[in-house]
């Protein structure tokens, strides 16, 4: 893998929901303006550890955090950290669509409203351009002002992903995002995945193996809160080093 | 019995139930209203009961406590739910504070009302005022409200809260701008069923609030005056209250007319106060969603 400048880094992050250890000390790199793909099988992990990485953690009750988590060499745990800022930064969308009751142009401008924004321009400007990136603007402009909640689930998923757009993040956290959605809803998330690329760098957990290798760069596999390997997708898929990822890759369990 | 006949049965039982309830509501309220309705006219509503009939007085009393009530049990009562049900949720603490404002909610009235008297009204020594009426409400609105607003907190889903945090917007926000207007309709419609039971309660009120309506003058702006209708120093006897007072009393020939005519003005409030409840949360509801 050609090297390149990490965006966030991990060093053994250890997390456990009162006296249960979930994660068991994750040492991981998240190249810049790449896709990771976290995969294993429900249960070991993955949420768990994305979590960390933009402190949504932090919002459980009994959670303990260890290790270090550097973003743009900075410790997100260190005690001068801003989280409310750290989460625009770094931005998530989750496995069901999670937009609120407002309308789809509301949504998606809400965290910079929530900053102070009032311009009518600059917002207007925003929400397109979000809205566009996340290649949903053709299918809502003319509705702009209609309940977010009557879209579909796709199509919510997209404007779930222009709300994070629009507070020009750095990372975009994803947690299964299409895993609730059919194959051409996925399919066109994918896309647009693809397309941010260039711009973002993408952490994406997905169970879907052709998902994996089909957009990302990087594959991690987690297995019972252990990183077993991580490397470059094709590597991975063609030649594991772990007989457990092989396992999981043929299918034998998971 | 075949599977048919007895679903079809059994729900002829749970009709016929429901229907008596019903039709024992209608019985009820209808006797009351019927039996009242002669005492009912323009005078008994604009008239002070020193000068006859009238329950003028006793109908403002009851409004101005309701309000002052409301005006004192609802940040507290708003400010405990979110306490309780978002940041202290599932800790030990709301545990114990949920324990103790249902103990709260079962305490009788009269005991809130003796305990209002003592503390209130001889210890601080505020006399039988609006003011001791209107604290002693809140002890026993408190419990209730902050049971409904939670409730209808707890309604809004979770994810509104990591959705809101997870895109960089404050855990405040999120609850003022996300979660508090999504949770308006069912927090409107607790506290408009409150009002009803604040308004018609009297047990709390005949040892605070007092048995007494001075009458009042509505053009007297100045609350320190004892005749201002603003004053929240002066004794202030409620529609409840009055109807208790005359039934023990039981002065004068007009005593039964007054108390049957003072049922039907505080039953028809009441009612007012359950429609009004429904008519606004379906209003906001559809407001919010479209
Ligand atoms: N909020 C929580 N409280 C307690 N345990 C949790 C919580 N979330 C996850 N876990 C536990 O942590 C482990 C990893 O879960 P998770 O990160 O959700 O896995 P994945 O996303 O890979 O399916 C599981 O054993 C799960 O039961
Ligand atoms: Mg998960």
């Amino acid at each position: 893998m050609i090297m390149t400048e990490n965006s966030l880094t991990t060093k053994d992050v250890k997390v456990s929901y009162g006296k249960y250890e979930s994660l068991h000390g994750v040492t991981l790199a998240f190249p810049k303006n790449k896709i990771t793909a976290l995969m294993g099988p429900s249960g070991c992990g993955k949420s768990t550890f994305l979590r960390c990485l933009n402190r949504s953690n932090d919002l459980l009750p009994d959670v303990t955090v260890s290790g270090e988590i550097e973003f743009e060499q900075q410790d997100i745990y260190g005690p001068k950290v801003n989280v409310v800022a750290l989460r625009t930064q770094i931005g998530m969308v989750y496995q069901q669509p999670t937009p609120f009751p407002f309308s789809i142009y509301e949504n998606v401008i809400f965290s910079q409203r929530m900053m102070g924004m009032r311009e009518r321009r600059q917002a207007d400007e925003i929400v397109e351009r979000s809205l566009r990136q996340a290649a949903i603007w053709d299918e809502v402009k003319d509705r702009l002002h209609r309940s977010a909640q009557s879209l579909s689930g796709g199509q919510q998923q997209r404007v779930c992903l222009a709300s994070v757009l629009a507070g020009a993040p750095e990372v975009i956290l994803l947690d299964e995002p299409t895993s609730a959605l059919d194959p051409i809803a996925s399919a066109k998330i994918e896309t647009t995945l693809l397309a941010l690329k260039d711009s973002y760098t993408i952490v994406i957990v997905t169970h879907n193996l052709q998902q994996a290798s089909r957009i990302s760069d990087q594959t991690a596999f987690l297995l019972n809160g252990n990183l077993i390997e991580a490397g470059a997708t094709k590597e991975i898929f063609m030649k594991p080093r772990e007989q457990a990822t092989s396992d999981y890759l043929n299918g034998k369990f998971g | 019995m075949n599977r048919y006949r007895t679903d079809k049965f059994a729900r002829g039982l749970i009709y016929t139930i429901v229907g008596a309830i019903i039709a024992l509501i209608a019985i009820f309220i209808g006797y009351l209203l019927v039996q009242g309705w002669s005492t009912i006219s323009w005078s008994f509503l604009t008239t002070a009961s020193d000068d006859g009939l009238g329950i003028r007085d006793q109908l403002f009393n009851s409004l101005y406590l309701l309000i002052l009530t409301l005006l004192l049990s609802f940040p507290i009562a708003l400010g405990s739910a979110i306490a309780l049900t978002i940041y202290g949720k599932k800790s030990r603490f709301a545990a114990i504070a949920e324990m103790a404002i249902q103990a709260l909610s079962s305490l009788p009235s009269i005991i809130i009302g003796l305990f209002g008297f003592l503390l209130l009204v001889l210890k601080f020594k505020i006399g039988f005022s609006v003011l001791s009426g209107a604290i002693a409400l809140t002890f026993f609105n408190l419990p209730i409200l902050t049971q409904s607003i939670s409730l209808a907190i707890a309604t809004v889903p979770e994810a509104r809260m990591t959705a809101g945090v997870s895109l960089g917007v404050s855990k405040w926000h999120t609850i003022t701008k996300v979660i508090l207007p999504e949770a308006m309709p069912g927090m409107i419609s607790g506290i408009v069923l409150s009002a009803g039971r604040v308004f018609g309660e009297a047990a709390a009120l005949i040892y605070t609030a007092g048995q007494s309506a001075p009458k009042l003058d509505y053009f007297n702006w100045n609350i320190f005056d004892a005749n201002s209708f603003l004053n929240p120093l002066r004794p202030a006897e409620t529609l409840a209250v009055h109807i208790w007072k005359v039934n023990t009393e039981g002065l004068g020939a007009n005593a039964e007319a007054i108390s049957k005519g003072t049922i039907v003005i505080l039953i028809l409030t009441i009612l007012a106060f359950n429609l009004l409840a429904r008519q606004l949360s379906r209003r906001l509801q559809r407001k919010i969603y479209h």
